[in-house]
């Protein structure tokens, strides 16, 4: 694991959200290294106590729950009534502490919100939740007035600058510490864009074109190669 | 304020408050917090915190019912099936508990249906509604609603939250009492001795260890001084003190006496069966024994001094105490000969406090716990329980009568009997409780499940009738001392004794 700014940043913001029981949204456009920096930090933080939970796009409030219900590994079948439900949640989540990761937060609907507010609220529940999502997720968790109540933290992800690409890359992998720092600006340039998961994509097809044009370092053709190959693509 | 311990206490008439919206244009969560902390059930304030993504406004019902303390189950959603049943539970556990504020929040989120309901709870339970709307301003809709009944809008949340009192619990909607405890063990109880009257604590005091015999002993005086005790406050002779002069003595000489070839002596140490034949008896009482003839409320009397009895051992000996009570005041008391396997109150079911908490927070609707405490406190099945009706169960429900025999309830449940009738009147329909219970009163078998109390339906009551029922009572002669003159234990005299 690669260990960056917004990683460590990251872990410090959960360390005080935890310690407070409190929200957290950690937003920014996909492929940045949210979801593996929040992973990243739970692990360390609190390995035992972190439930994730994804829903589909556009959850209902009945997804929520039963996700919920098979996260915290309930037993017998779900309830019908959601009364009988949510008490069912609120005592198992008042057991002991835990952290409540919801990923692709921005999908939700102001009533599904109106479900994890109504879980953070109540005064036997010990829990902390962060919400994670894309670029939009921030503005859709801002317009509820009951989040922006109640989110202690806003953490944005930005993409890696040039200085941050320079230093990540080349402990990133082997190929980009044999390369030339203005290779690997290049390549920022033309495909990475300071986008973890873009610059995957690009490590994968650089191994191949050293590999397929005999090569050890990545230089201008091996580049031309990859960003052939990736079809002048921006980053997700 | 009504406890489970008291009677009913008629609540003085009172004007309904001004209904309180309290503006909370940041959606705080400080706001919420002070909501749901200032819920004190015991102090008559609670909060609702409603299930979120519901409109319909019979869960509005069962979340207030959660909040009164009702556990949220499946079986009472199952017996509060349509909005007007829900709500005329939750308003009837209102009464009954003195609820006089109820605060409600996400109160902007709320359509027109349970505005309505929650305006006819508020003209049938005169509560003070505390609607916490998470805006800045009222809508249109709800102002059109107000606009004819008094309230008053505010942004001062201190003013409408007050802190909880020290001390309050702060189980919330979902109860934190988990699922009760099952039938709990009574303390460690006399073994049941099986002797009549006469020889019972010789018997015990041979047979049991001294703790044993200490607590059936403590038994014994507690059924021999509630037996003083109430026929002393009652006009215990049906004949005046001039004709108890006149009466003529019990015979006991062989072949004189009313009981045959037996004497007073036979039937008092249980050498007979016989019945004592009474003469005279449309000239009044010529001679003892004469029946006792208020037997309603000799009735009422048995049931109550075996209430709460952890065992039937515990019962047993309060009986035996209850006849050494009755013979000192000149009455024979007779049980059935077969008291240690009778059915009955305090035989069938031990219906202590606990018991009757189980069923205050595990049930909802106001039929079935009524329908449960009459079945344990009588023994029998649901079939005849199911005939009650609900109107007939009095605003002091202080005692029922079933086709069985008359029943006292315990101070400590006559709160879950009076709910039905309550309940009957905000909620008309059906008035038997076979409406909710079923003709054989089959809905009590998980209903008492749910409470943690093993009970099956039967009727457990032996020969067909409980045993204070089949419990005679005669007259034998005059009251030997006043009730405060009991004796400690060791003392050889009655203080106060007649000549």
């Amino acid at each position: 694991m690669v260990v960056t700014e917004a990683l460590q940043r990251t872990q410090d913001n959960l360390a005080i959200v935890i310690d407070e029981r409190a929200m957290a949204c950690v937003h920014g456009d996909s492929g940045l290294g949210k979801t593996l920096s929040v992973n990243a930090s739970l692990r360390e933080l609190a390995p035992a106590e972190t439930v994730r939970v994804q829903f589909r796009s556009h959850p209902y409030l009945r997804d929520i729950r039963g996700v919920l219900f098979d996260a915290l590994e309930l037993p017998g079948p779900k309830p019908i009534h959601p009364l009988e439900f949510d008490t069912l949640l609120k005592d198992k989540l008042s057991e002991r502490f835990r952290v409540l990761v919801c990923d692709e937060a921005q999908w939700m609907s102001t009533e599904c919100f109106e479900l994890w507010r109504h879980l953070w609220d109540d005064p036997h529940t010990d829990i902390a939740i962060i919400f994670v999502g894309g670029a939009n997720c921030y503005k859709v968790l801002q317009r509820e007035a009951m989040l922006s109540s109640r989110v202690l933290l806003w953490q944005k992800f930005e993409p890696l600058t040039p200085a941050e690409v320079m230093a990540v890359m080349p402990v990133y992998h082997p190929i980009w510490a044999e390369a030339d720092l203005e290779i690997i600006l290049l390549a920022n340039r033309r495909a990475g864009h300071g986008n973890f998961r873009a610059w995957a994509r690009v490590t994968v097809l650089a191994v191949r074109a050293l590999k397929h044009l005999k090569r050890t370092t990545v230089d201008e053709e091996v580049l031309a190669w990859v960003c052939d190959r990736l079809g002048g693509q921006e980053p997700a | 304020m009504l406890t489970s311990d008291d009677h009913v206490v008629p609540t003085p008439a009172r004007t309904t408050p001004p209904i309180t919206i309290l503006l909370d244009p940041d959606d705080a969560w400080q706001i919420t917090a002070d909501a749901l902390a200032a819920h004190a059930p015991a102090h008559g304030r609670i909060t609702v915190h409603p299930t979120p993504g519901i409109t319909d406004d019979r869960v509005l019902a069962h979340d207030l019912l959660a909040a009164l303390g009702k556990q949220a189950t499946h079986l009472n959603v199952q017996h509060l099936t349509t909005s007007g049943a829900a709500w005329a539970a939750a308003a009837t556990w209102m009464i009954l508990g003195n609820t006089t504020t109820l605060i409600l929040l996400r109160a902007h989120l709320m359509g027109a249906q349970r505005w309505k309901r929650l305006l006819w709870l508020r003209e049938e339970t005169g509560v003070h509604l505390v609607l916490i709307h998470h805006t800045g301003t009222v809508a249109h809709t709800t102002r059109a609603r107000l606009a004819d009944i008094e309230h008053r809008i505010t942004r001062d949340h201190h003013e409408c939250l007050p802190p909880p009192p020290p001390g309050t619990e702060q189980s919330h909607d979902h109860n934190h009492d988990r699922a009760p405890a099952h039938d709990e063990a009574a303390a460690p109880s006399p073994a049941m001795v099986d002797a009549p009257f006469p020889r019972y604590r010789a018997e015990a005091y041979r047979r049991l260890t001294a703790a044993e015999f200490a607590q059936a002993d403590a038994e014994y005086r507690r059924g021999l001084q509630a037996a003083c005790a109430w026929l002393t406050s009652r006009a215990t002779c049906e004949t005046s003190p001039a004709q108890q002069d006149a009466l003529l003595p019990i015979q006991t000489e062989r072949g004189f006496s009313v009981w045959g070839e037996a004497t007073l002596v036979d039937h008092v140490l249980g050498r007979t069966r016989l019945q004592p034949s009474v003469d005279g008896a449309d000239d009044g009482p010529q001679r003892y024994p004469y029946p006792w003839s208020d037997t309603i409320q000799l009735e009422v009397f048995l049931s109550e001094l075996v209430l709460g009895a952890p065992t039937r051992a515990h019962s047993v000996a309060r009986v035996r105490g209850a006849q050494a009570g009755f013979l000192l005041h000149g009455l024979l008391l007779q049980p059935p000969d077969d008291l240690v396997a009778a059915g009955g109150p305090g035989m069938s079911y031990p219906f202590t406090r606990d018991v009757a908490d189980r069923i205050r927070s595990q049930l909802a609707h106001p039929y079935v716990t009524a329908a449960l405490v009459i079945a344990l406190l009588s023994g029998t099945g649901g079939q005849h329980v199911s005939e009650v009706d609900a109107r007939k169960l009095d605003a002091s429900a202080s005692q029922f009568t079933l086709a069985s025999g008359h029943y006292a309830i315990p101070g400590y449940c006559r709160d879950l009997v009076r709910a039905a009738g309550l309940y009957c009147r905000l909620a008309p329909g059906s008035r038997r409780l076979r409406a909710v219970i079923g003709e054989h009163g089959a809905a009590l078998v998980p209903a008492a499940a749910t409470c943690g109390i093993e009970w099956d339906n039967s009727s457990l009551l032996v020969n067909g009738g409980p045993w204070h029922v089949w419990t005679g009572c005669w007259r034998v002669g005059e009251p030997l001392h006043e009730w405060h003159d009991i004796p400690p234990r060791g003392t050889r005299h009655c203080p106060g004794q007649r000549p």
